[in-house]
């Protein structure tokens, strides 16, 4: 593990360091140069959280290395590496590096590698694109505590309709189970996760029904094992869709509406599993820098004794830039009545991009 | 020949299903409603309609009219000026929207779609619309493409900097300030660059093209000398202004921006900023504040109340201000204003 670091540091400190004396050559007004853009995002939280020792306190959860760019007129790289604290113990984890493969044909792309499945809105998003401070507990238990990112191909085509129309096919392979693919973990992580091939399917369209405002929705599939496919039958399939509508006021307000809902089916031996969940958010953006919302949720737990989990959020955000933000969550638990407060620092620096969502 | 010409442009129009005119959306389901209503043979023969008249006039006679998209409505305008009839334009943002934030919204992927270019401001500006060209999969505008046109390629860059930039110097663009569309006369070297790039996409129509930008270079030309003398009376006034939008139009009429609301570009006053501002004007006896249509009044308005200077809403592109319909308008209002502010 040692050595991972030690490459990354590496890697980072070149990077940057070639990055900036590039830009800084005396004597040039504007040095050409064939660097990608590399940026840095850091993600630190402070969290008190009633009966939860494990999760109250200080937290440089995630530092995020993205190293993006053209490698060819219509294809791009983007790789995104993590170094995460959890428990105490620091991980190192490739949370995408993806090409994508623009125009290959009229209105068909491609993209290959590791990356964050299409499933729903939110899977596809890093922490510093959420709107809120933690995972929703339904895409959080149905996927994963940081999403589902899996490596494997899937192609994209925008249909030739008087909308925008996409519908996505991905076929991919899960080598581990969860996101920090220690096998000591994996023993003692008895939590849903998905494993071995796994196959997605996601419509996404969006239209502007006025001016100021864009209806945005998405139907998502996606099959595949669970964890424990190899000692049992351990099947699972997963139906999501999401909406939301985002509509801007006068003077850079905006207002947006968004849910997401899953259906899971999940069949070990004989036992079926049903789970029905989601969550929806409500915000309020009054100019460029505040937004201030509210956020249910409501998660039954996949695994096979069902959990109900019901929560209430208040989020205030301050954005400072588009890759820097404050934020303050106040969250409600509906049934063990516990409170959590979580404050939260996402710094960037860099050209930092993701895909549209 | 003419006649029929309009005829294919109007077909055109409603057989490509998905550019993005939103006539073509009605007459898309217009066919589609008669089918439903049990009037097939009227829906079909408005099909037949459409394909014979793509066919006879579209693949045999003429060229279907360019699909262009741009990131601005200052772009749009000056495309259409040089395109004539022979475009179809779009603009992705309007021109009430800050260009730094514009949010890309996946429902503009459909201009984008059939698109057979796009124009882009550049001076990384318009950052935000390489996300939409990515998801749009059009092979005809990835970056690099012949429908991949930046509009900055020809202009003299101003606020240039030099040595290493970061978020200290706030929202600062390496390639100089982006606002250059602000100089009328850099409005004419947009429109050479369209018309070369429109030329290649289109070559038959390449005189044309030529013709309409060389027609408005001469209605920009014919203007600047009354822009000017409108402008004149402010030469001799210190003026301050909220963003650094005005560059290329201060450099043009030779006016005098001394100082910024903002104290570095996109970072929002704190009050010592402003008491600091506030001082300078007075000693610099500054007479007018300049205020994007899109940027907060409230500091402007208070620095007018504590200093008498003036404040003058300028629009920064086109269709941000009542008035402002195209190119040389967005010019007219904005002399406009600041003439008439210089009165007070």
């Amino acid at each position: 593990m040692k050595k991972h670091y030690f490459l990354i540091a590496a890697l980072a400190s070149l990077s940057l360091f070639t990055s900036l004396e590039a830009q800084t050559r005396p004597g040039s007004v504007i040095t050409a140069t064939n660097l990608p853009d590399i940026s840095v995002m850091g993600n630190f939280q402070a969290s008190t959280v009633r009966g939860d020792a494990e999760n109250t306190g200080f937290a440089m959860k995630e530092i995020e290395l993205a190293i993006q760019g053209y490698l060819y007129p219509t294809i791009r790289s983007d790789i995104f590496l993590g170094i995460h604290q959890e428990a105490g113990e620091t991980h190192f984890d490739i949370e995408e590096a993806f090409l994508t493969f623009s125009g290959v044909a009229d209105g068909l792309g491609f993209k290959v590698g590791k990356k964050k499945l299409s499933v729903g809105k939110q899977n596809l998003l890093h922490p510093e694109q959420w709107l809120w401070v933690d995972q929703p507990r339904v895409v959080a238990d149905f996927l994963g505590e940081e999403g589902l990112s899996a490596e494997g191909v899937s192609l994209a085509y925008v249909l030739p309709l008087p909308f925008f129309l996409q519908a996505e096919l991905g076929v991919w392979q899960k080598k581990s189970v969860g996101h920090h693919h220690d096998e000591e973990d994996e023993e003692e992580d008895s939590a849903f996760a998905w494993s071995s091939w796994l196959t997605n399917a996601r419509l996404w369209s969006s239209v502007a029904p006025m001016k100021d405002m864009e209806l945005e929705w998405g139907v998502s599939l996606l099959t595949g094992s669970g964890a424990e496919f190899q000692e049992y039958r351990d099947l699972a399939t997963l139906w999501g869709t999401d909406v939301t509508l985002r509509y801007w006021l006068e003077d850079g307000a905006k207002l947006t509406l968004q849910g997401e809902a899953f259906a899971l089916q999940r069949e070990v031996e004989d036992t079926k599993v049903d789970r029905l969940g989601g969550y929806g958010y409500l915000g309020y953006k009054p100019n460029k820098t505040w937004e201030f919302g509210i956020r249910g949720d409501y998660s039954p737990s996949a695994e096979l004794t069902k959990t109900e989990y019901k929560t209430a959020s208040l989020i205030g955000t301050y954005q400072l830039t588009e890759t820097s933000k404050f934020r303050l969550q106040y969250r409600h638990d509906l049934i063990s009545e516990d409170h959590g407060i979580f404050a939260q620092v996402l710094f960037g620096v860099g050209p930092h991009s993701h895909v549209l969502q | 020949m003419v006649f029929l010409h309009r005829c294919y442009l109007a077909l055109g129009r409603i057989a490509m299903f998905c550019n993005s005119d939103h006539r073509t959306f009605s007459g898309l389901f217009l066919g589609a409603d008669a089918l439903q209503k049990n009037q097939a043979p009227k829906g079909l023969a408005l099909w037949g309609l459409v394909l014979v008249g793509k066919l006879l006039c579209g693949g045999l006679l003429w060229a279907a009219p360019l699909q262009i998209v741009t990131t601005t409505t200052d772009l749009a305008d000056i495309a259409k000026r040089v395109g004539g009839d022979a475009v179809s334009v779009t603009a992705l943002s309007s021109g009430a929207t800050d260009p730094h934030h514009v949010e890309p919204r996946p429902s503009m992927v459909r201009q984008l779609r059939h698109a057979d270019a796009i124009v882009v401001v550049g001076m990384d500006l318009d950052g935000w619309s390489d996300s939409l060209i990515r998801v749009s999969q059009n092979p005809k505008l990835q970056r690099g493409s012949r429908g991949y046109i930046d509009a900055s390629t020809k202009i003299t860059p101003l606020e240039v900097p030099v040595g290493k930039i970061d978020g200290r110097h706030g929202d600062i663009h390496l390639h100089g300030n982006p606002h250059y569309w602000l100089d009328p006369l850099n409005g004419i070297l947009i429109a050479d660059v369209l018309a070369e790039r429109f030329a290649v996409l289109s070559p038959e129509q390449a005189e044309m093209f030529r013709r309409n930008a060389a027609q408005f270079s001469a209605q920009i030309r014919s203007k600047m000398p009354q822009w000017s003398a409108s402008l004149s009376a402010l030469k001799s006034q210190n003026m301050v202004a909220y963003h650094p939008t005005w560059v290329y139009f201060e450099s043009r009429f030779g006016l005098r921006i001394t100082g910024y609301i903002e104290p570095i570009p996109g970072v929002s006053p704190s009050i010592s900023d402003m008491m600091a501002l506030e001082r300078r004007m007075k000693s610099e006896q500054t007479r007018v504040i300049i205020v994007e249509s899109y940027s907060p009044k409230k500091e402007a308005v208070r620095l007018s109340a504590n200093t008498g200077a003036k404040v003058a809403v300028l629009s920064p592109s086109i269709g941000s201000m009542p008035g402002t319909t195209d190119y040389v308008a967005l010019f007219d209002y904005n002399v406009r204003v600041l003439e008439e502010v210089s009165r007070k």
